[in-house]
């Protein structure tokens, strides 16, 4: 089973400015952070099979860094790039971007799907709990 | 709990679950779609029961199983809860993307002069 949510936009930016935006290493610490966290990106290989690593602190007092490691499954520069990351048994989340020029601009098509055979058996010993942690090993 | 954990380790009862997202069915029309007898289908139904995952009701002779919608709910809610980190995140992209255009556009300038 999966499930998936689908994001769009889009911008008036040059396509080449977008792509460096979203796949370097000091662009993706410029945006990546959910609020309140610190990104740092350890390693981005950017080719089918590289890894996508990086490492995300908490402001908060004590908080543990967390490192999320992810493998580049598509890579079409500058249109598309597709990361899988591991969310523990054999579940994965997949988050798909697709870039394309139109009149408007340069449209993002964001694709964030997640498989939840792992989830759904993880509920039976309480959904707050499996979906917090899963949460925390992909926020 | 242990068996609810197990119910959902079973592939043929996964995919009972999935064929089940589609609506209501009864046990004839899951036999249709898998490759076991129906007395396999019964027997996974009724383990399916127990752990909490689905449940059924008469429907004149035939009994409709239907999946529980609490915990699908509940994974719908963490994903909705997800989609807003991401939507976070792009307004921060957006932000960022505004500043490096204006600034790619002054040194395109900058090099026509």
């Amino acid at each position: 089973m999966s499930d998936q949510e689908v994001i769009e936009r889009t911008w008036q930016a040059p396509i080449d400015v977008v792509w460096d935006l979203w796949t370097s290493a000091e662009g993706i610490a410029s945006w990546f952070g959910p609020r309140g966290f610190t990104v740092v990106v350890d390693e981005i290989d950017l080719t089918v099979g590289g890894a996508f690593q990086y490492t995300m602190t908490s402001s908060e007092a004590g908080a543990q860094p967390r490192v999320v490691m992810s493998t580049i499954t598509e890579l079409e520069p500058p249109r598309k790039l597709v990361y899988e990351s591991p969310m523990g048994g054999s579940d994965v989340m997949t988050t798909s971007a697709e870039f394309t020029e139109t009149a408007d601009g340069v449209k993002l098509v964001l694709v964030i799907s997640a498989t939840v055979d792992g989830m759904v058996k993880g509920a039976a010993m309480g959904w707050e709990s499996s979906l917090e942690r899963f949460g925390e090993q992909i926020a | 709990v242990d068996i609810q954990i197990q119910a959902l380790s079973d592939p043929t009862r996964r995919e009972i679950v999935a064929l089940l997202r589609d609506g209501p069915r009864p046990v004839g029309a899951l036999t249709e779609r898998l490759s076991i007898a129906q007395s396999g289908v019964s027997r996974h139904l009724r383990i399916l029961k127990e752990a909490g995952w689905v449940e059924s009701q008469r429907d004149g002779q035939k009994r409709l199983y239907s999946l529980r919608a609490e915990p699908f709910q509940r994974l719908s809610a963490w994903l909705a809860q997800y989609r807003r980190v991401w939507e976070d995140r792009l307004d921060e992209f957006e932000i960022e993307l505004e500043r490096r255009t204006a600034a790619s556009q002054k040194t395109r300038k900058g090099r026509i002069r």
